[in-house]
């Protein structure tokens, strides 16, 4: 337990990397979609509430829509700086990709509560938003991953 | 420049944090204002849009509000994330404040950019929002704490005190 501790969060965090190549590249995978995902949550005129989420559009004065593209994209901004964070990951402290896993892991259950707190019901959107469909296999790839670079990281270590 | 950058992304990051007291004590109030702010977005059943930013609750059928409020919930986990990573830094990594209260104003910059591309106008709300009020001292506070962090960080230690100095 110690060791896995040690190996997600480093005393140290330096490009001393040791959790093998299939995690590695996993990570700089999320970070390309994250990049994505949060660049469109930001800048897009829409958020991608409407355009993918396919979420409705409100009728109202004033104007509920501008309330809802105005919080998605402060959602997206503080994705977008998680992204920064990844980048600082991969150029100087490679040690700590599993514990961008591990972040990524929270992230799934965080994203398990907002889902418990406000339901989406279906009246709210014409098809199923990509996000609410890859909600498991993200947490099942978070969890891989992380499994996989504690693993190696620990057997790198020993060996 | 280079020792500036060193400042804010070590190469190696640790508790040898040499940022002086008051960046110290400076990040670690933000933080504590971060884990209220995040806690209200994400848990509260408004996501405190209506309670504390006195935005208006809009009516419809559907009803938008549970839109909005999901989307304020999602960016307060977003938030939360983010109280993780800076209790990390304050247990483990203390050389990463600067980096954080630059993240922290880089966050400010993007939020002006985000209100610029969704601008509300006065109708939304009763009365001003806090977020709204305090955000220009904020990036004041962040950006001289950021200033002292370096400036310190960046000073070349010499004499018996160059052993690890954390607080």
């Amino acid at each position: 337990m110690h060791a896995v501790l040690e190996t997600i969060l480093p005393r140290e965090a330096s490009n001393e990397y040791r959790g093998g190549l299939v995690p590695f590249y996993g990570f700089c995978l999320v970070a390309a979609v994250m990049l994505f995902r949060s660049t469109v949550h930001f800048l897009k005129d829409d958020s991608g509430v409407n355009s993918i989420a396919s979420i409705i559009l409100f009728e109202g004065s004033p104007d509920p829509n501008n309330l809802i593209y105005l919080f998605s994209s402060i959602g997206g901004v503080e994705q977008l700086l998680f992204v920064m964070v990844y980048g600082v990951v991969l150029w100087r402290y490679r040690n700590l990709i599993p514990l961008m896993f591990a972040f990524l892991v929270v992230e799934s259950c965080f994203g398990f509560v907002v889902g418990a707190l406000h339901p989406l019901d279906p009246v709210y959107y014409e098809h199923t938003p990509p996000g609410k469909l890859g909600a498991v296999p993200k947490l099942l790839f978070a969890v891989g991953m992380l499994a996989l670079s504690v693993r190696n990281s620990n057997s790198n270590r020993q060996g | 420049m280079a020792s500036a950058l060193d400042a804010i992304v070590p190469r190696r990051a640790n508790n040898d944090y040499r940022g002086g007291a008051i960046a110290f004590y400076g990040f670690s109030l933000l933080v504590a204002e971060r884990i209220f702010s995040a806690t209200v977005h994400f848990l509260t059943p408004d996501g405190g849009k209506n309670s504390i930013a006195s935005i208006i609750v809009f009516e419809g059928d559907p009803d938008p509000n549970p839109i909005v409020y999901m989307f304020a919930s999602i960016a307060g986990a977003h938030e939360m994330l983010f109280v993780l990573l800076y209790g990390l830094v304050l247990w483990r990594y203390r050389n990463l404040i600067p980096l954080m209260l630059t993240l922290m104003l880089v966050g400010m910059a993007f939020g002006v950019v985000a209100s610029t591309l969704h601008p509300l106008t006065p109708d939304y709300f009763e009365r001003t929002p806090p977020a709204m009020l305090v955000r220009v001292p904020m990036f004041l506070f962040i950006g001289t704490l950021l200033f002292l962090a370096v400036r310190q960080s960046s000073k070349p230690r010499v004499g018996p005190e160059a052993g690890p100095a954390t607080g």
